[in-house]
């Protein structure tokens, strides 16, 4: 008889970390299955994109682990993260500037060594966001905000994610262009089957999408639970008045 | 008909063209063409891991030695003479990386100490050639590359030997290879994503540490290039790149640090200031010659007063990236 474990995608374990050597990330624990659309939210300054670098391996960490897919990454470099398929979205500096469009994919696809193979993901990619194709030979540099933020998901889908985890893709957007790229991150989710993790402001839209949400606050996880739950505590909406639009 | 016509072209041209014109700037892009292949190294380095090294004359020097010492054994072979200079060079680069630069990095220390850690490297290497050159019977304080000097063609009675013809032709075909392994191959790339912005080329999966033992390989290997081919004009002495050093920084300020186009035009500006501008002032408003080691210190003078990012097409790069390192500290900064 075989028994079969379905292991979490990722799992982070009483995490400690932060910068140099002062801890901002305080003891945060958080599992992310296959298939799942998490929403991260929280308060400016809570820690949501430092817990992010601190799972792909930029920051310090002091205590605690992070596995993906069984595999112990804690403290590994970003790019042994990143050949584990596990794709980042930073928040700022998402592109590379002075190259051109098609080298950040091409760059996107670095752990992808099979060169038809890294051909099939481009042209998947130019399909999802098309506007990235008539800017091909266009440096990044030079992109609109919302082509910006296009092509930084492009890069990182260049890597075949297992997981995605993108923090505030829309923040400088228009709301048009920040509804246009959260139904791109829903089509990457149900035809691409990718696990998504999504930090994000707008509370009420991440939540939206997501089938479950964590809460960050002060570097520690105020609550986790389905959208629903997170929308209907009075007490978390009235934590985020001021910080969020929920 | 035919031949009366060019003399008398050639008259116009003598009254037209002052004697020393033509000679001079044959010379200044000879030298430009040094200037180019010894200073791209360093625009690599500095562009790759951002360090101002003050060690890369020093590859001049090495590879001006080892120019000398195989030369010996394959006298005017200049593939197997410069190949052995590159090849030397390389390995003393990354080894440098490794004792030095990596774990000064990794104790993620100001860029000061780097500089200051490169300046020590660049004293020690020089003294230990030096230390090396005053002994054994024969001594090398002063030596000479054994490569043949010829004249090659004749342009309007100028006679132009080969080793001009060979710096010229070594710059071309360092700038292209450079531009085509940069722009047209995945490696090349990731260096110039690193150059951009390291901490989004590591989340790419690039492999840093790799990429950055490539570009020492090509830096100090060019570097030693350029010392056999500063060592075919001049004596080799331990102070060869030494000298050179001021000359080289000027060329990767015009430059703005990172940009290599901008090294390459910074080279010709160097070599031609260094040359035919100097003569002009000269032959024109009687500026001394001695001036002409000035031009340079001058130029890296202006070109920080009037245009800090030299010829490097926007500020996100070069001097406005060492500004801020200096303000900060190299390796704090990073992707949020
Ligand atoms: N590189 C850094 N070095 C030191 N401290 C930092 C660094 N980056 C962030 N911090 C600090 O860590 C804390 C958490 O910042 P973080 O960026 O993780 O918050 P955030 O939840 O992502 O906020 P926002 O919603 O504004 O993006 C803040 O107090 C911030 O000042
Ligand atoms: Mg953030």
């Amino acid at each position: 008889m075989r028994f079969k474990f379905r292991l979490p995608l990722l799992e982070v374990q009483s995490l400690i970390s932060g910068y140099g050597k002062m801890a901002i990330i305080q003891g945060v624990s958080l599992t992310i299955e296959p298939g799942d659309f998490v929403a991260l939210v929280g308060p400016n300054g809570s820690g949501k994109s430092t817990l992010i670098k601190s799972i792909v391996g930029l920051t310090n960490i002091f205590e605690g682990k992070v596995s993906f897919q069984g595999a112990d990454i804690t403290s590994k470099k970003p790019e042994y993260v990143a050949s584990l398929k596990l794709g980042y979205v930073p928040q700022i500096s998402n592109v590379f500037t002075d190259l051109t469009v098609r080298e950040n994919l091409e760059m996107g696809g670095t752990i992808i060594k099979n060169s038809s193979q890294r051909k099939k993901l481009m042209d998947q990619v130019v399909g999802l966001f098309p506007i990235l194709a008539s800017r091909e030979h266009q440096k990044a540099g030079y992109l609109s905000g919302g082509e910006r933020q296009m092509l930084a998901v492009g890069r990182a889908l260049m890597a075949e994610p297992k997981l995605l985890i993108l923090d505030e893709p829309a923040a400088a957007l228009a709301p048009k262009m920040a509804d246009q790229l959260f139904e791109k991150l829903s089509e990457i989710r149900t035809q691409l089957g990718v696990t998504i993790m999504l930090v994000e402001q707008n509370a009420r839209r991440a939540l939206s999408l997501s089938n479950r949400g964590i809460v960050l606050i002060q570097g520690k996880k105020a609550f986790e639970g389905t959208p629903e739950q997170i929308l209907k505590d009075t007490e978390l909406i009235r934590l985020f008045l001021g910080e969020l639009t929920v | 008909m035919v031949k009366s016509m060019t003399i008398q072209a050639m008259v116009v041209f003598d009254n037209l063209v002052p004697y020393w014109v033509v000679p001079s700037i044959i010379i200044s892009l000879a030298q430009g063409s040094i200037y180019v292949v010894a200073s791209i190294g360093l625009t690599l380095t500095l562009a790759v891991v951002k360090l101002p090294n003050f060690a890369h004359a020093e590859f001049l020097t090495v590879g001006a030695y080892v120019g000398v010492i195989v030369s010996r054994f394959f006298p005017n072979n200049l593939l197997i003479i410069g190949s052995c200079a590159f090849l030397v060079c390389s390995v003393a680069a990354i080894a440098i990386h490794h004792i030095v630069y990596q774990p000064l990095m990794n104790r993620k220390v100001s860029i000061y100490f780097l500089v200051l850690a490169s300046f020590a490297v660049a004293q020690f290497i020089r003294y230990v050639v030096y230390a090396w050159a005053s002994s054994g019977s024969a001594t090398l304080l002063v030596a000479n590359q054994d490569i043949r000097i010829y004249t090659v063609i004749t342009v309007f009675q100028v006679e132009i030997s080969n080793i001009y013809v060979l710096a010229i032709i070594l710059a071309i075909a360092v700038s292209v290879l450079l531009a085509i392994f940069l722009n047209l191959t995945h490696l090349g790339k990731s260096m110039r994503a690193i150059a951009n912005n390291a901490d989004l080329a590591r989340i790419s999966g690039i492999n840093v540490s790799f990429a950055v033992n490539i570009m020492w390989i090509i830096a100090g290997g060019l570097g030693g290039l350029g010392g056999v081919v500063l060592g075919t004009y001049t004596s080799v002495t331990p102070v060869l790149g030494f000298d050179a050093l001021l000359d080289i920084f000027a060329v990767v300020i015009i430059a703005g640090l990172t940009s290599f186009v901008g090294t390459i035009i910074g080279g010709y500006i160097v070599g031609f200031s260094t040359n035919t501008i100097i003569e002009a002032l000269n032959y024109y408003f009687g500026v001394p010659f001695g001036y002409a080691p000035l031009l340079p210190f001058a130029m890296i003078v202006v070109v920080l007063m009037v245009r800090p990012t030299g010829l490097a097409p926007n500020s996100q790069t070069g001097i406005a990236w060492l500004r801020r390192a200096f303000g900060k500290g190299v390796s704090s900064g990073g992707t949020n």
